[in-house]
């Protein structure tokens, strides 16, 4: 009986060996709770009706107003049917209302009632038609937040907690005795982690493509493979900058697991930002796992492939990394004097 | 021989505790030369501030005659062994002295050191899967592949048994034929059969330091046992405890 309680003793002190693991593994839990409390605080996302609007010049006055005071519904226009209908096929928009040349309002089977229930409410009225929807069509919409979370994961448990545990074992120390150079080094890290994690994505790509008729053509993939390098050197970077300020293995794998998951719940992944409540979808839009899986999907679900539409969010990820990465260089060191 | 390292007043300071006080000694190669100490003495600490891994909180130390500068360290005219080295998870001795051979630059490197470490028939074993005395010959053979000018080891035969110490001990003598070699021990007999100088650090102070010649001469006649550093390490704590009024 007292080897049980001295063992789950050492095991908790084990667990629980420093002030800071205390206050991650007892506030962990809480944190969530706020953050899931936040991010749900209007319910499920999903249960506002998201309608793409196409032509809004030729709507009927007052339409547009009389949507917008609609509770429960969001509003966003897109410049191009195609790009609102594959919206309607990824389930990321609940209908599609048209105003040019005819008035029409497109729906998925699953929202027949919400159509009929909006064209008994708007002038003209529109027509309804209710068109078959991608049975993957959501698999297809949550895909670039697979593909994130495969980079995010890779980028900070890649380096941050590979720095940490060299660091720990003494091997940066070592490694400073001798002539390598800290960018031999460090791009080696990338490069190992980069090959992996092209590796999962090109797997989950072919997956996607074969299992779930994920619209994947060559183009498609040169695109998925320069984001997920731009994405990943990103993350690679958070990863990096975190090992440089956080010293310790253990505290920094509990860290890592502690950003992981409002990332997720924050980086459009499941649901659109503009869902989020205000001050929350303020934040998610800064982030780069945002930007990450805004452009995979434009890219691979919205057919956007011009550069002009793509760059800002190339730039907005490009000046993450080259801000992660200024300061974890000017951070690093080999080892503590 | 010449100047190879050289310390004056050095100091080294953890908050309240003083790792190394007044630490001063010069150190000519090549050859052998041992720090020796019991644990606790400050002998890695030393070996660290020579290293360039960390800074004294006090004096000047001078490698190969010039002011030593972290930031300009001479990392390829030296080599380092650690006392506990890292090796990657299923890492093969080959792969080892690949990586190593390759960072250091030496060509046909990765075959010199299995050669050197008596690895080439089991170059393909795990490191993790070969023996102590093994794994010591092939971080030895890895730190000096490019043929440095010093060679530092941390503890380098500690929970070796007696055989792979004494392998260490003349593979060392080998090398000190062109290399100086500065090891840290807290093992007195492994010092004596190997040093030609040795450096005795108590509390992070130097209490005596020479060739080993020298130090043993100084042992009085009735208080020799015929076991050289070991009775000099003894002599020289004896009487530095004696001043300090404890065991006399």
């Amino acid at each position: 009986m007292k080897a049980l309680w001295l063992l789950a003793r050492l095991r908790l002190k084990e667990m629980i060996h420093s002030p800071a693991t205390a206050a991650l593994y007892l506030g962990m839990p809480l944190a969530l709770l706020v953050i899931v409390a936040t991010v749900f605080a209007d319910g499920h996302p999903f249960e506002r009706k998201t309608l793409a609007v196409v032509g809004r010049a030729a709507a009927p006055s007052g339409t547009w107003e009389l949507l917008a005071g609609l509770p429960g519904l969001r509003l966003r226009e897109d410049a191009s049917l195609d790009a609102a209908i594959a919206r309607l096929h990824t389930r990321a928009a609940s209908g599609v209302l048209i105003f040019d040349p005819s008035p029409r309002l497109l729906v998925g089977p699953r929202d027949n009632l919400f159509g009929r229930g909006l064209v008994t409410l708007l002038p003209g009225p529109p027509r309804l038609e209710i068109v078959p929807l991608h049975r993957w069509g959501y698999v297809h919409f949550i895909f670039p937040g697979m593909l994130a979370i495969t980079v995010i994961a890779g980028g900070l448990f890649g380096m941050g907690y590979a720095m940490a545990r060299y660091r720990n074992n003494q091997f940066l120390k070592k490694l400073a005795t001798t002539p390598l150079s800290r960018s031999t080094f460090v791009a080696a890290q990338i490069g190992s982690r980069a090959a992996l994690v092209l590796l999962q994505v090109a797997l989950l790509g072919i997956a996607g493509r074969f299992l779930f008729d994920l619209p994947l053509g060559p183009v498609g993939a040169a695109w998925l493979a320069l984001l997920t390098l731009l994405g990943l050197l990103c993350f690679l970077g958070v990863g990096f900058a975190l090992a440089c300020f956080v010293r310790d293995e253990s505290n920094l794998l509990d860290l890592i697991n502690v950003l992981i998951m409002p990332l997720v719940f924050l980086s459009e992944i499941f649901f659109p930002v503009d869902a989020l409540p205000a001050p929350l979808a303020l934040f998610a839009r800064a982030l780069p796992s945002t930007e990450l899986v805004r452009l995979t999907r434009a890219v691979l679900l919205y057919g956007e492939t011009s550069p002009a539409a793509l760059l800002p969010g190339l730039a907005i990820l490009c000046a993450w990394t080259l801000a992660t990465f200024t300061v974890a260089v000017a951070s690093f060191k080999w080892h503590d004097r | 021989m010449q100047e190879v390292i050289a310390v004056e007043k050095l100091a080294r300071r953890f908050g309240p505790i003083t790792a190394l006080d007044d630490v001063s000694f010069t150190l000519a190669g090549p050859q052998v030369i041992g720090i020796l100490g019991p644990n606790g003495a400050g002998k890695t600490t030393l070996l660290e501030i020579l290293q360039g891994l960390q800074e004294a909180t006090r004096g000047t130390v001078r490698l190969f005659g010039a002011p030593l500068d972290p930031r300009r360290y001479p990392r390829r005219r030296i080599g380092v062994v650690m006392q506990r080295e890292f090796v990657f998870d299923r890492i093969t001795a080959f792969e080892y002295a690949d990586l190593f051979a390759a960072i250091h630059r030496v060509p046909r490197g990765r075959e010199a050191i299995l050669l050197a470490a008596g690895l080439e028939a089991r170059a393909d074993l795990p490191v993790q899967r070969l023996s102590g005395g093994e794994s010591q010959r092939l971080f030895i053979a890895a730190a000096s592949v490019h043929a440095p000018d010093l060679l530092f080891l941390d503890e380098p035969t500690t929970h070796l048994d007696p055989e792979s110490k004494r392998a260490i001990g003349l593979r060392l003598r080998e090398l000190a034929a062109r290399c100086t070699v500065v090891l840290t021990t807290h093992d007195l007999r492994e010092a004596d059969a190997v040093c030609d100088h040795a450096v005795f650090l108590v509390d992070g102070r130097v209490k005596a330091e020479g060739s080993r010649a020298a130090l043993c001469d100084a042992v009085p006649e009735g208080r020799r046992t015929g076991r050289g550093l070991e009775d000099a390490f003894f002599h020289f704590c004896a009487a530095r405890l004696a001043e300090g009024g404890g065991l006399a």
